[in-house]
């Protein structure tokens, strides 16, 4: 089954509640009326370097990662994310097509409190899940977005508190994008859709790292 | 939403004036204009109110300053990480309120040294008043206190934990068959009162304690001697040859927090402390 088909089939399971179905599709439209995503990072641009703490308490900076090939950058809502989960296990199965490409792979959650660790112990990552702490990361991509209403109200029913998880009480997500970066620290491939349930097949990632030689 | 609309943003909350807002970014006032109204698109109300003589802030405006200050900041250290990598004797000043052991921080300042070479750190221990007053003051750059409400504004700060308790005894104490000590059990024993627990003792029910320690040490020392039980937080380390048990009405005692003054640009050795201790899972680690 291929990650497209999973999340197909998690959506189809979500949009089945015809309340979640109207807050999805009013969410999507607002954030595309909005035109944010306009200016994201994109193909040809310098990706931002950063030093940000991983799962287990170091600080990783984009140079170090860099100086050992090229880079796959996964942008991730959260833990609570179903489509997250699916897209970060999907991508563990594809570690070693990536490794045999020559990259290297990152996950980026705006996730505090020691939930980096839960989601690399939860879905068994062999890969660095960093903390992109109070978003610095994605805002600078102009990936960051303030959750609109009513979704906000739809996780927090849900339970779902962003402020107390990400200790930031924005209400701020970033799109799930994912970007491979070159040894030179130019992002040479992009995948980005403010509809969040749609994520890149990692054979396309795969084959993408494949073509920068 | 964009870098340079939080930027200019939030120089018009510093300014409250459009056209001094523009000269501090650095551009035009219609750019200016222009990217504030698309973050207020985005945010979903206007940020400011705009009348002739007065700019202010609305209420979407100031409850969403602190949040895109703190981003801002967060997207600024990532750019001038690299360049401070490598200049001057990065310095660090971490404050521990009283009775909390650096035990809690240790790991993180580890990394610290290994990403900053020939960081100098100085940790300090003090009561909750001074600590906060040396923060306020700059003389401290981050500290652990203990969040029992009334915080001044000034200061950020973060959960790392809400800490509970343990009994703490010598083998051979009928408690060592237990997993866990019940409240009711302590009463039938005598207790030595580690002083640091502040104004969350009194949910132990422990007014009238005779044995009372002025460090967790002291405490534990009592203990092994078999003068009493003693009843320590969660993160203090247990002294070999001690034996320690939860006690579970205690489970959240006292919230610990993580503080620094807001407003005020980190340096990156800061910025990595607080994303380091911010990023992890203290009660994960302390049920470990």
């Amino acid at each position: 089954m291929t990650l497209h088909e999973k999340l197909d089939a998690r959506r189809a399971r979500s949009v089945a509640n015809p309340v979640f179905r109207a807050t999805l599709e009013a969410t999507f439209a607002e954030l595309r009326r909005s035109n944010f995503l306009d200016q994201a990072l994109r193909t040809g641009a310098r990706f931002p370097d950063f030093l940000l703490p991983d799962a287990g308490g170091r600080l990783i900076s984009l140079a170090d990662l860099l100086a050992r090939g090229p880079l796959v950058i996964t942008f991730t809502r959260g833990e609570w994310c179903p489509y997250c989960a699916l897209a970060l296990a999907a991508l563990e199965d594809s570690l070693p097509g990536i490794k045999d490409a020559g990259g290297q792979l990152i996950a980026v959650t705006p996730e505090t409190g020691g939930r980096a660790l839960a989601v690399t112990r939860q879905h068994n990552l062999h890969y660095d899940v960093l903390v992109d702490v109070d978003s610095g990361v994605g805002l600078h991509c102009g990936l960051v977005y303030r959750v609109p209403e009513p979704y906000r109200s739809s996780l927090a029913r849900a339970g779902i508190d962003l402020a107390d998880r990400q200790g930031n009480g924005g209400w701020l997500l970033p799109v799930p994008a994912v970007y491979i970066v070159n040894r030179d620290g130019l992002i040479s491939w992009h995948f980005m859709d403010i509809d969040f349930t749609r994520r890149p097949e990692p054979s396309d990632i795969v084959e993408a790292l494949r073509g920068l030689g | 939403m964009e870098l340079n609309q939080v930027r200019y943003f939030l120089a018009l909350c510093r300014t409250l004036n459009f056209t001094r807002a523009a000269e501090a970014c650095n551009v035009t006032q219609p750019a200016l204009t222009r990217a504030v109204q698309r973050l207020e698109d985005e945010l979903g109300g206007p940020l400011l109110y705009r009348e002739r003589s007065l700019t202010q802030l609305t209420p979407l405006g100031r409850a969403m300053m602190p949040h895109l200050e703190a981003m801002s900041r967060a997207a600024e250290t990532v750019s001038q990480v690299a360049s401070t990598l490598r200049q001057q004797t990065p310095v660090l000043r971490v404050g521990l309120v009283d009775g909390l052991s650096a035990s809690l921080i240790c790991a993180s300042l580890a990394e610290l040294e290994r990403r900053f070479p020939g960081l100098e750190l100085r940790l300090q221990s003090d009561a909750q008043k001074p600590l906060v007053e040396s923060l306020l003051l700059g003389e401290t750059d981050a500290a652990l206190l203990i969040d029992e409400g009334g915080l001044p504004d000034r200061l950020d700060h973060w959960k790392l934990l809400h800490e509970g308790c343990c009994a703490v005894f010598p083998p051979g104490h009928e408690f060592e068959q237990a997993t866990c000590v019940a409240l009711p059990a302590l009463a039938s024993e005598t207790v030595v009162r580690g002083d640091g627990w502040g104004s969350a003792w009194l949910r132990l029910g422990g007014e009238h304690h005779r044995l009372r320690a002025a460090s967790w040490d002291q405490a534990q020392h009592m203990a092994a001697v078999g003068l009493g039980v003693a009843l320590l937080p969660r993160h203090v380390a247990v002294l070999p040859g001690l034996l320690a048990r939860p006690v579970p009405e205690a489970g959240e005692m006292r919230a610990i927090v993580l503080a620094a003054v807001n407003g005020r640009m980190y340096s990156p050795a800061l910025d990595g402390f607080l994303k380091l201790n911010r990023a992890r899972g203290f009660a994960a680690a302390m049920a470990a």
